[in-house]
């Protein structure tokens, strides 16, 4: 809507601070054993009878119109953003990462000979609902990529319709939950309860015990219940590795930027060590708030790892010293991640530096679109899109997630999660992310 | 302690600052300046433009963004808007500034983008010089706010009450007639008024920027924290705003150091604090005097013997225009595809919340700013009652109408002695205690997810819903004819025209006024129901009272008294950005609220909105194309001397 209330802002807080942490990177081996995940091509699980669609069609098989959006030519995808509202900011102009995506699939000779093409939706303007109505009904697509803050307002409508959606999925728990079987992202599913748990790593724990913290304040935004629970479940984390709590405050206000009363509070509790839920500006103003009253607490942030940083002085010289998840690792990328910035830096050029959230997540959304397309079929229907690609157990997406392949089957349960993930984690010196800690493993564990 | 009493005045300089800002202007204008907020957010946002983007020493790029561009839009703000103001009602006050307050960020957003900007340096130089006060951090950029409150509180106290021209400005309030006999112009003094205004508007954007964050929502915020010490204020003395900002920011900081900052009743509490400063406030000003009162900003009596009155069109538009209306919208949801029933069917629920603006504000002139809250509990509590209790859904809306029924009673007894600016006040501190509080809670927001609220068998898809919504709304739209024509519409028509009159005639105005709210509470939960009905969960974060704010800002734009009204602004608040969406290019997308600002702005010069300008046009066309009838003349009253 015009005005995005602040409720729903905080989805952005939420969706911003698990970003990192939700699309995961590890060199653990593929934990479901009953697949073999080569490094480029995927295979369906035991039973399903399918042939490996990632070769071309066989010949003699005939490309028809089988499904909204297919036709013997082509593929038509939907994308939708949040071009207006508060949540603009984070995710605006990011569809020229789904857009290069399909640029690199289509010079590939596109999916079993057909190009794909992608229609935008606003779901700022008009809300989300209306926004995928406007994909499905009016223009007609196959699946979308949901890039925004606002998808579960829009997943019931998806569902009843077996559209299948795939985006970064941490704005609700819709992403884990029955019956949206039909909704994939590309990382596990962190703000889903299963049986009154939510599931998270202890990785940030462990690389926080690396740098020497003993006692953790955690602060996230009050009116953000994902935030508010990312905090929760990482105390519960931290504290098997040694850190105890020495401050707990959930009840920043959105967008807060003048932290003087947080800055003493820390200092008066006497903690060595931050982490901030919280957007990039908020981060900035807190870390300032530290420096200017004499805190040396080491401070971790979730967010802040982009370009919008570097590009600020200002702000980065209120960030220097802090560290940051730093996933996907952009500074020193391996194969998978130097393809991305490849492909972005050629068929989206104005992204440049580090990716900001919206144009990386798409790009990996889209990577995970067009693999179900590739499993659907020759002629794939959006039904054989969700069941097909809902019993591939371990997907690597040609080197993008080749650290920690994608887990699709066991939708609705905690098999959704592999048993480790690792982060790279930097630091912010001079202007300038360097790569402190790389493959910081985390073992799964089970929070209230 | 001491420490976080210094902390908190971080915040409280700018609640101080802001409050001042918006008593000054009201003291001087007569008039409650919703759009102060977005005004200094606009000016801060050019002085970011021009200092940090485009490397402008500090000194030139304040002169141009708060010396020159503030001042600008400030009198352009008086040609086009503020001086068509003055006579006018108070919800048209209202509206029109609500009206800037969504144009100027969607303009800002056109400008100059919506890139997110992670620090704004103020107009103190950098690198930031930091003095330690008891060992708590005092920036520049604070001492800056610290001394603007000083100069304000100063400035303002001094020049209002103690110079000619303060005498002129506070004149001019009371009766812009008399004052223009005394040689002064009133037009320019308006219009230095207004620039004075922007100018403050924009320095203390400026100044803010650094501490609150430089985007559009921080400073509405702030803005409606700040209402808090304005009521605290009765709207008038300048020093009791400041202390009382002052205090609300320490507040806060000692809260926060007093509770323990995990638990979700400091979750609760701490943004509430104004809210319950508002309600504090409010209750003792109303026991203390029995009356909340505005300043008389309407002008005297010689004002409205000497000024050009439209003609005042009390009576509703007729029947007529309603039928055809009805019979061209009927079968659009026939006609439409898919995503355009889904915009109509939404738009349908929101007419019925939009009838409940109709009747209070319309027939009962009441301005009330928390009929979107009303809708909120109608769709949270019909979602509670279906999905989680297991009711049948006529019975869950019912119920849920029935939970906001009373709760528009209570507000209604316990506001009515207010003028119309404390009342709308006062009803937007409700409606955001609500969103805080009440809103909030996990047994609503389900992580984000809402509670879903399944759609009846025989109105599953778009288009049956939408036919649905449209019977409801018809039934409704009589029901609320019905008291227009009934003792109760009569009761409140001359209570608009004049509540003294009224009351010296016997009438009971309690009784009417309260009944009229507990019934428009009842009609917006329905039409709350049915915007969940129509995204198929109730999402709490739909039903904020800043979304309200345009709602009524829309309506008010299409006419605030015509239940057809009330549907055209329902279709329009969801077609034109559906247009806008499908048919033109992206970067279009700030348009549809620009232009629903704009439409709010014209309700200035079309008070009556501009479905019923257009349809006294087309009459007086249909007139001048009738065959001319004698025209008999009504004898003329002779004088009889005597």
């Amino acid at each position: 809507m015009h005005k995005v209330p602040k409720l729903a802002v905080c989805a952005v807080a939420a969706l911003v601070a698990a970003a990192c942490s939700s699309s995961s990177k590890t060199s653990a081996p593929s934990t479901t054993p009953s697949t073999a995940a080569s490094a480029s091509s995927t295979t369906a699980a035991p039973g399903a009878g399918l042939p490996n669609v990632n070769q071309n069609f066989a010949p003699g098989a005939a490309l028809t119109a089988s499904a909204p959006g297919i036709t013997p030519t082509t593929i038509k995808l939907g994308y939708i953003t949040s071009e207006t509202g508060i949540a603009a900011s984070s995710f605006k102009g990011g569809e020229v990462g789904a857009q290069a995506r399909i640029a690199l699939q289509n010079a590939q000779g596109g999916i079993d000979g057909r190009k794909i093409e992608l229609v935008t939706a606003d779901d700022g303007t008009i809300g989300p609902k209306a926004a995928a109505q406007q994909l499905v009904d009016n223009q007609g697509v196959f699946g979308v990529i949901d890039i925004s803050a606002f998808v579960v307002a829009a997943a019931p409508y998806f569902q009843q319709n077996s559209v299948p959606v795939t985006g970064v999925g941490i704005d609700g728990p819709e992403w884990g939950q029955q019956p949206y079987t039909n909704m994939f992202e590309f990382g596990p599913p962190s703000y889903t309860p299963f049986d009154g748990k939510f599931y998270t790593y202890d990785g940030v724990a462990q690389f926080l015990k690396s740098i020497d913290v003993t006692k953790l304040a955690s602060l996230a935004y009050g009116i953000s219940q994902s935030a508010i629970q990312s905090s929760k479940s990482l105390l519960e984390a931290v504290a098997p590795q040694g850190i105890s709590n020495c401050y707990e405050d959930n009840s920043v206000q959105f967008g807060q930027t003048a932290f003087t009363t947080e800055a003493l509070a820390v200092q008066k509790n006497g903690c060595d060590g931050t982490i901030l839920a919280t957007v990039d500006a908020s981060d900035v103003g807190f870390s300032a708030a530290l420096k200017q009253a004499g805190v040396t607490a080491k401070q971790l942030y979730y967010t802040g790892y982009d370009q919008g940083v570097l590009d600020d002085s200002n702000a980065s010289a209120a960030l220097d010293g802090d560290y940051f998840v730093a996933s996907p690792d952009f500074t020193n990328p391996p194969p998978g991640i130097q393809q991305m910035l490849n492909a972005l830096h050629q068929y989206a050029p104005s992204v440049t530096g580090i990716p900001s959230l919206g144009a990386y997540a798409s790009y990996e959304a889209t990577d995970v679109m067009i693999e179900g397309l590739e499993v659907a079929g020759a002629n794939p229907t959006r039904q054989s899109f969700i069941t097909n690609l809902r019993g591939v157990a371990s997907y690597d997406g040609h080197g993008l997630f080749a650290d920690s392949p994608l887990i699709f089957t066991g939708f609705g349960t905690p098999a959704m999660f592999p048993t480790q993930q690792c982060l790279d984690y930097a630091e912010l010196e001079h202007g300038k992310f360097v790569i402190v800690a790389k493959n910081v493993c985390g073992k799964l564990v089970a929070t209230t | 302690m001491l420490q976080f009493i210094i902390a908190g005045l971080v915040f409280g300089s700018l609640y101080a600052i802001a409050a001042s800002g918006l008593v000054v202007t009201y003291l001087s204008a007569g008039i409650l300046n919703f759009s102060f907020g977005a005004t200094a957010f606009f000016v801060a946002r050019l002085y970011y433009d021009l200092h940090t983007t485009h490397r402008m020493a500090i000194i030139p790029a304040v002169i141009l963004s708060v010396g020159l561009a503030a001042p600008a839009i400030g009198l352009v703000l008086h040609l086009a808007l503020f001086r068509y103001l003055r006579l006018a009602t108070p919800v048209v006050k209202i509206v029109a500034t609500v009206g800037v307050a969504v144009a100027l960020p969607a303009t800002a957003n056109l400008i100059f983008g919506q890139r997110p900007i992670l620090l704004a340096p103020g107009i103190a130089p950098r690198p930031l010089r930091v003095f330690r006060v008891f060992h708590v951090p005092v920036t520049m950029d604070q001492i800056t706010v610290y001394i603007c409150v000083v100069l304000m509180l100063a400035v303002g106290t001094v020049v209002l009450r103690h110079t000619d021209i303060g005498l002129r400005v506070r004149a001019m309030v009371d009766s812009p007639a008399m004052t223009s006999l005394s040689g002064t112009s009133p037009d320019r003094v308006a219009a230095a008024v207004w620039m004075a205004s922007t100018f403050l508007a924009g320095l203390i954007g400026v100044v803010s920027a650094p501490i609150v964050g430089l985007d559009s929502n921080s400073f509405t915020l702030l803005m409606i924290a700040a209402f808090a010490a304005v009521i605290a204020a009765r709207l008038r003395s300048l020093p009791v705003a400041v202390v009382v900002g002052v205090a609300m920011g320490i507040a806060g900081s000692v809260l926060q150091y007093i509770l323990p900052p995990s638990s979700s009743f400091t979750q609760a509490v701490i943004p509430s604090i104004p809210f319950a400063v508002t309600t504090v406030f409010l209750l003792w000003n109303v026991a203390r005097r029995g009356r909340g009162d505005d300043l008389r900003a309407n002008g005297g009596v010689l004002d409205r013997a000497i000024s050009y009155q439209r003609e005042h069109a009390s009576a509703p538009l007729g029947w007529g225009w309603a039928v055809p209306v009805v019979v061209v919208i009927g079968p659009l949801a026939l006609v439409l595809s898919g995503f355009w029933v889904g915009l109509v069917t939404t738009g349908v629920a929101l007419a019925i919340v939009f009838l409940s603006y109709t009747l209070l504000i319309g027939e009962g002139g009441m301005v009330w700013l928390c009929q979107a809250t009303f809708a909120g509990v109608g769709a949270l509590g019909a979602a509670q009652l279906a999905t989680a209790h297991g009711w049948p859904l006529p019975l869950a809306i019912l119920g849920a109408a029935l939970i906001a029924a009373p709760m528009g009673i209570v507000l209604g007894l316990l506001s009515i002695r207010l003028g119309d600016v404390h009342l709308a006040l006062v009803t937007l501190t409700f409606g955001l205690l609500m969103e805080n509080l009440a809103f909030t809670r996990q047994t609503f927001t389900r992580l984000g997810s809402g509670v879903a609220l399944a759609r009846p068998s025989f109105a599953h898809s778009d288009r049956a819903l939408a036919y649905v919504g449209l019977a409801t709304f018809i039934v409704l739209a009589l029901v609320i004819v019905n008291v227009r024509r009934s003792t109760t519409g009569l009761v409140l028509g001359a209570v608009r025209t004049s509540a003294d009159a009224a009351r010296t005639m016997g009438v009971s105005v309690v009784t009417s006024k309260v009944l009229t709210a507990g019934l428009a509470a009842f009609v917006a939960a329905v039409g709350g129901s049915f915007l969940a009905l129509s995204a198929g969960a109730a999402l709490p974060s739909q039903y904020s009272s800043l979304i309200g704010l345009v709602w009524l800002a829309v309506l008010v734009g299409t006419g605030i008294r015509s239940t057809v009204g009330a549907l055209l602004a329902g279709l329009t608040f969801t077609l034109v950005p559906g247009f806008v969406q499908v048919y033109l290019p992206t970067w279009f997308a700030p348009v549809p609220t620009l232009l629903f600002g704009l439409g709010a702005i014209v309700v200035a010069k079309y008070p009556e909105g501009s479905l019923a300008m257009q349809i006294r046009q087309a009459r007086s066309i249909a007139a001048r194309l009738r065959p001319h009838a004698p025209v008999e003349e009504a004898p003329r009253p002779e004088m009889v001397v005597t």
